[in-house]
């Protein structure tokens, strides 16, 4: 790799300890994926939950801080694994709140804006067309390359964070025009869509495509952010697209041709039975099972769904001895709170909970053998992570499951 | 009736030099919810080697895959001294390679980490074959009886 005086004055530590740490791991890396030079980047997103990041994860961040690292770009972080404000209310012991409450210290001495949030790129972090940013999150990074036409690659947790204190990243992957050309055709044969069919859909995809890059037909032009949201969600966590081209729809199939001049490699058609099996396939409950939990807000919500909820939500309460969970970023619940939409949905009986979700939170301390929700990610990554079983099905289905009457 | 020791090449990725049984997946392998960190368990119910340990083996897949989280599980597991001895891939990518530099740069642990092998290593050994991994030469050694 060829490096520039600065970046080579990093690595020999005359920037402190922190940018050479992160020098060293860029460089590392670099080498490795065969980058020929490091490029600047415009942002980052990082990762800073204690679920995954374990002591380890505390120990490198605090290195960082420590190290006098400091964000030279803007940078958002992920959900933590607890509520700051609910912890105790949703049961989470201390000690495991204790070691957040480090990663949320470091994130904050490293400059992070602490929005704890899945969802930077539809409020405070807002990549445009073209630029080089450095983000993990798997849904994030979905949105920010194919809606936006940003250029991440799926940065690890430890990558984030050094190219978020040197605003640097190495030039492979997806920051390279090449490589973002999409190998597969998806021809999209779908009636009137639902929310619901937007996170099949993504699972669908994301599991034919693995690592490889969907070009898609047939999505309606009138898709809103939230549903792309969703689908790129699905497509994130059932395979692990980074980016896909949806014809008609985002910027790089608009502008150019998404298969760069070469034959797609593959061609799938899917229609509503593909859906419907699909739909199965992620739930791994008895049907007929009572439902101990039910969650929405897989990725976080938006005020939009939240009005949406409160709709659905008229004259209703949630049922004695079901809990029902909705996960929504921060912004979105003070703006819910200003709406008039929090307190009444509250006091039916739901718990809200914000900059975490029931994704990554220890929720298994309620020992839930049922969850039912909407989410295909959720669907898919909370069974891994809690060792329950899962019903997915649309909202409408979810409210009635969890609310009554009254 | 002595050690035959045949040597493949391939691209030394991080350097240090590790030796052990191979524990082999020709799956590609996933450390988030995949690994348990506390004891090098296998925990991912769809690799196909279920409640089989890492620790200290040389660990060989094709590539890791699974969440950018990945990293800092794979990372706790080293932390917690149940990392593998080494990693040899087919072709690395940055979940992997990630969590071994900082082991180096956190903890002063190596893993060596060679890929692109003269030749597919999982049809070259069985489960526990012992393998040396120099991963500043990129050169394994398959160690067996002659």
């Amino acid at each position: 790799m060829i490096l520039t005086d600065e970046e080579k004055a990093y690595l020999e530590g005359s920037h402190g300890e922190a940018n050479r740490l992160a020098m060293e791991l860029l460089v590392s890396l670099g080498e490795s994926f065969g980058a020929e030079r490091l490029i600047p980047i415009a942002s980052a997103h990082i990762l800073g939950h204690y679920g995954s990041l374990h002591q380890a994860g505390i120990d490198f961040l605090e290195k960082l801080a420590e190290g006098g690292g400091e964000c030279r770009v803007p940078t958002t972080v992920d959900p933590s694994s607890v509520d700051f404000e609910r912890w105790k209310q949703f049961k989470i012991p201390e000690e495991y709140v204790e070691k957040q409450k480090r990663l949320q210290i470091a994130v904050e001495k490293l400059g992070v804006i602490p929005t704890w949030s899945c969802t930077p790129y539809l409020s405070i972090n807002v990549p445009r067309y073209g630029q080089n940013i450095a983000w993990a999150e798997s849904s994030a990074i979905a949105y920010a390359n194919s809606v936006i036409g940003a250029r991440t690659n799926r940065t690890p947790f430890g990558l984030d964070i050094c190219a978020a204190i040197t605003g640097k990243i190495p030039e492979f992957g997806l920051y390279i025009e090449e490589n973002r050309r999409g190998s597969l055709l998806f021809d999209v044969k779908i009636d009137d869509f639902s929310d619901l069919d937007y996170h099949t859909l993504g699972a669908i995809i994301g599991s034919r495509s693995g690592a490889d890059i969907p070009v898609i037909k047939g999505i309606p032009a009138n898709i809103t952010n939230d549903q792309l949201k969703c689908f790129g969600a699905g497509a994130g966590s059932a395979g692990s697209v980074a980016l896909y081209h949806a014809l008609g729809i985002t910027p790089e199939a608009r502008l150019k041709d998404p298969f760069g001049g070469k034959k797609p490699e593959e061609v799938f058609a899917i229609g509503r039975k593909d859906l419907q099996k699909m739909e199965d396939q992620i739930s791994t409950a008895d049907p007929n099972a009572r439902v101990h939990m039910v969650t929405l807000g897989c990725p976080l919500l938006s005020t939009e769904e939240l009005k949406a909820i409160f709709r659905k939500m008229q004259k209703r309460k949630v049922r004695k001895d079901m809990y029902f969970w909705i996960y929504l970023t921060k912004e979105t619940y003070d703006i819910g709170k200003a709406l008039g939409l929090i307190d009444p949905l509250e006091k039916a009986g739901i718990w809200f909970s914000t900059q975490t979700c029931a994704t990554i939170s220890p929720v298994k301390v309620w020992g839930f053998s049922h969850v039912m929700t909407n989410s295909a990610k959720c669907a898919l990554v909370v069974p891994s992570e809690h060792d329950v079983k899962i019903t997915y099905r649309d909202t409408d289905g979810c409210i009635i499951t969890a609310t009554e009457p009254g | 009736m002595g050690n035959v020791r045949e040597i493949v090449k391939g691209r030394g990725v991080t350097p240090g030099y590790g030796e052990g049984k191979a524990l082999i997946s020709k799956k590609p392998f996933m450390f988030a919810h995949g690994v348990e960190p506390r004891t090098g368990e296998i925990i991912d119910i769809r690799s196909g080697l279920l409640k089989e340990n890492i620790k200290g083996k040389v660990l060989i897949f094709p590539f890791g895959k699974g969440s950018t989280t990945g990293s800092a599980w794979f990372l706790e597991t080293i932390r917690q001294g149940n990392g593998p001895s080494a990693v040899i891939n087919v072709e690395t990518e940055s979940i992997i390679a990630s969590a071994i530099v900082m082991a180096r740069l956190l903890y002063g642990i190596t893993i060596p980490l060679v890929d692109r092998l003269e030749g597919d290593i999982s049809e070259m050994v069985t489960k526990d074959t012992f393998i040396q991994v120099n991963g500043n030469t990129g050169e394994i050694t398959i160690v067996s009886r002659g």
